[in-house]
């Protein structure tokens, strides 16, 4: 029974192809499996498993720009930001807290307990970011990083810790300490301005919130970043120059701590471009210990609190009178007996000063010319005048929480409304309006905005300076010069003598106000504000300087007292420094130590002997007897009964002759 | 026929070597194309890593540059200036104020208060210079460099005007 070939062929045809039918379906059956796998991984589960994807390979990081410097006008950075970092860690990522946080605390010698609360709230929360230790600087970093370094783990990041990394934060730096504190301002944590420079500008120096996406290979490593591209905050450059702020605030510290006042506050202005060159505040505050900072200490008092300014706005008076043309300087005016009547109010003047010529009684702070003057005026013409030198309104200066001041409207005004506004009463001022005030009669009746901000600028691009700032013609240029005059007059024969300047004229106005007490409604005349607002020189200003004190307790306490030596300090200081031509003939001076102001110095503490260290650093050398005698000489031929020419002449050679001999002693030392 | 076949089977042959030829000649096209693909992606990646690299190290100098401004403004504000001439000797020990010259007028006036008012006229001699910046007593050390400085000017003023 053999079969045939041709069978057995055939026998062979279909084991082969049932055998490669076997073969097709496993192919079909893998393939099937496959696909059906991919049609699960690819489809079904996409979402989920791209964003797994993403999630290792894709590293998404959130840093905001470093926020924009504060420069002063010389350049000088007086806040500026440095980048530091965070320490955090991802508790989802850490699988026993407790032995974590044993780690760590012991690194970076922390409590243990406390981490692992922390991290274990953070895990049971779900928390990716749990912030282990803040604003740390580079070398602190590098220190934990080698402390936290872990041996047997591989990590694209440092620290090399599990679950624990770095973050890039920022920390606002104040390197003055507590130079123009008022005006900078200070910014919290969070990087937002809260007061200040830093507060008003906040828009500007906020740094933008950036992203960047990183791809990192499986060993973490970043190999590609992409960044947003985002506006880099500016920087602010300050009209202020930082030593005269010093100078300022030096001066300023003294005499309050001097004259045991509660607080005081300098102003110094450039009349002709309006710009603040110093604004000082005592006492102060560092912005870097903020926590640490009295609240009442951070306003910037100069634009934030109010005062009747007294005497000061006498000013205004007198100019009202000059500016309706009712007197001249050399007008005679007639005080009486040094009380006037208005609407059943007595004012009275603090010593009786006659009959004198208008500029003599403005030197003498007369009351009652002032409310003379006044009436004379009108209401509606004073109350005119003093709205348009800028009182009962913002100044516009880019600081925040400016505040208007009171100025009431003629209708709201009593019967002695007028008299008491004349003198400085029943209007409440900022220093900064009354400085402006002055600075306008400085600017030959020119108000020139005041303002801090000198430019804004961006990196790598021009700065952006502001825009000019408001200029108005208040008043004439003839009343501003009559004025100036006058307010000479103030200084030198005045009440305004210690504001005697040595090199160059000085013009201002001294003001002593009784403080309003909430309680009784009435003013306290226990407590004060002295004032003294000057400019200097006085025919041709180059700075005004205002100086206000609020409740001196100890010596003289008015504002020609207290507040004019501060005046000539500063200004003194300054014009040299600015190097203004000097105006006036040197003067017979002598130097003191300022210490020594206050009372009772022994002469022995004040007096240099020869040897002794110089502030230029050379030894002061024994008085030339020659130069003694030279000045007795003097003295004797001043002594002499001359007639009115010849005195004019002996006073004239006396002074050239004290310059000589100052000049000798300068180069001499 | 047998030699109809044999040149037949020799072109198919011929054929079949050339097809080989272009499969291996493609092949090795993709093959040296999956290499340099490959090469590129590993040098594109070995770039973004230089770069990263760079940028961290300018963002770094930029943060150093940063911190040596500040700390440049730091040295040079007036408490570290303080302090630094404290260290080499200047500076007052008694008051934390620094004491800085002023002017006072030497002529009679009424505003003046009387403690200075005495002091100017208790002055037998009036030295126009009286006081100036530092009042506190030199160390011992920095006075002998002082007096040998002013010797040394002295001389040398001598000399010039010998001259």
């Amino acid at each position: 029974m053999k079969r045939s070939p041709k069978s057995r062929k055939k026998n062979l045809r279909q084991v082969a192809f049932t055998r490669f039918m076997l073969i097709v379906a496993v192919f079909v059956l893998w393939i099937g499996g496959i696909s059906v796998r991919l049609f699960q991984l690819q489809v079904t589960q996409h979402a989920a498993l791209k964003q797994k994807a993403i999630g290792l390979r894709q590293d998404v990081k959130h840093d905001r720009m470093l926020r924009g410097t504060i420069f002063d006008r010389n350049e000088r950075a007086l806040a500026m930001s440095l980048p530091v970092k965070t320490l955090y860690a991802n508790p989802s990522e850490i699988t026993d807290t407790d032995a974590a946080a044993k780690s760590i605390a012991k690194a970076l010698k922390l409590d243990a307990v406390q981490l692992a609360a922390q991290l274990r709230l953070g895990k049971e929360g779900n928390k990716k970011y749990v912030a282990i230790a803040k604003k740390l600087d580079d070398e602190t970093a590098q220190k934990y990083n080698r402390a936290l370094d872990t041996a047997d783990l591989k990590k694209g990041d440092l620290p090399n810790f599990t679950g624990l990394y770095w973050k890039d934060d920022q920390k606002r730096s104040y390197p003055y300490n507590t130079l123009a504190a008022q005006v900078i301002g200070f910014s919290n944590a969070e990087d937002d301005g809260k007061a200040g420079v830093e507060q008003s500008q906040d828009d500007v120096l906020h740094g933008a919130l950036i992203r960047k996406l990183q791809e990192r290979d499986r060993l973490g490593r970043v190999y590609d970043e992409t960044i947003s591209e985002r506006e880099k905050p500016s920087d602010i450059v300050l009209t202020i120059n930082s030593a005269y702020q010093y100078m300022a605030e030096q001066s300023l510290e003294k005499q309050v701590r001097a004259s045991g006042a509660r607080s005081g506050m300098v102003i110094v202005m450039v009349p002709k471009t309006g710009e603040i060159l110093a604004m000082a505040n005592y006492p102060s505050f560092d912005p870097n210990t903020i926590t640490e900072t009295a609240a009442e200490h951070i306003s910037n008092k100069a634009i934030q609190s109010v005062y009747s300014p007294g005497s000061v706005f006498k000013l205004i008076t007198y100019g009202s009178g000059l500016e309706k043309k009712l007197f001249t300087p050399g007008d005679m005016i007639d005080s009486g007996n040094g009380t006037i009547m208005v609407a059943d109010r007595k004012f009275s003047d603090s010593h009786g000063v006659g009959r004198v010529n208008y500029s003599q009684a403005f030197a003498l702070s007369s009351n009652v010319c002032a409310i003379k003057t006044a009436i004379g005026v009108g209401k509606d013409d004073f109350h005119s005048l003093v709205q348009r030198l800028g009182f009962g309104a913002r100044t516009g200066v880019e600081l925040p929480g400016e505040i208007q001041g009171v100025v009431r409207s003629p209708e709201r005004w009593n019967g002695d409304s007028l008299a008491s506004m004349a003198i400085g009463y029943e209007i409440d001022v900022t220093a900064l309006q009354i400085t402006g005030a002055f600075a306008t009669i400085a600017n030959d009746g020119v108000r020139v905005q005041p303002h801090i901000i000198k430019e804004i600028r961006r990196s790598n691009e021009q700065p952006k300076t502001i825009t000019e700032p408001k200029q108005t013609q208040v008043v004439s240029a003839q009343t501003a010069r009559d004025l100036r005059t006058m307010m000479r007059q103030v200084v030198l024969t005045g009440t305004g003598k210690r504001a005697q300047l040595n090199g160059y004229t000085a013009a201002g106005k001294t003001g002593t106000a009784w403080k309003f007490n909430a309680k009784s409604k009435s003013v306290d005349s226990s407590k004060y504000i002295s004032s003294f607002i000057g400019m200097a020189p006085a025919n041709n200003p180059e700075i005004v300087v205002a100086v206000v004190m609020d409740e001196p307790k100890v010596g003289g306490r008015d504002g020609g007292m207290v507040s004019a030596p501060v005046f000539r300090e500063v200004a003194q200081q300054i014009l040299e420094d600015m190097r203004v031509a000097k105006d006036a003939p040197f003067k017979q001076e002598t130097l003191i130590a300022s210490k020594d102001i206050p009372e009772a110095p022994p002469v022995d503490a004040i007096r240099a002997k020869p040897g002794d260290k110089t502030e230029k650093g050379t030894t002061v050398k024994p008085a030339d007897p020659a130069d003694k005698n030279k000045t007795k000489d003097i003295k004797k031929t001043t002594l002499k009964k001359l007639d009115a020419k010849g005195k004019m002449t002996a006073i004239f050679k006396r002074r050239m002759t004290l310059k000589k001999i100052a000049e000798r002693v300068d180069t001499k030392t | 026929m047998t030699k109809k076949r044999k040149a037949t089977r020799r072109k198919s042959e011929q054929k079949r070597g050339q097809t080989y030829a272009l499969i291996l000649v493609c092949g090795l096209l993709v093959l040296a194309g999956f290499f340099f693909a490959g090469r590129q992606h590993f040098s594109s990646m070995d770039y973004g890593m230089k770069n990263s690299r760079l940028r961290k190290e300018i963002n770094d100098l930029e943060s150093e540059k940063r911190r040596l401004l500040l700390a440049r403004e730091k040295s040079s504000s007036p408490n570290e200036i303080k302090k630094a001439a404290k260290k080499a000797g200047f500076g007052d020990s008694t008051a934390d104020q620094p004491q800085m010259a002023q002017l006072t007028s030497a002529t009679k006036d009424k505003g003046v208060p009387p403690t200075i008012a005495a002091a100017t006229a208790a002055a037998p001699d009036k030295t126009l210079i009286v006081r100036t910046a530092s009042i506190k007593p030199v160390p011992q050390a920095m006075t002998t460099a002082l007096v040998k400085n002013n010797k040394t000017a002295s001389q040398a003023k001598r000399t010039m005007s010998a001259e």
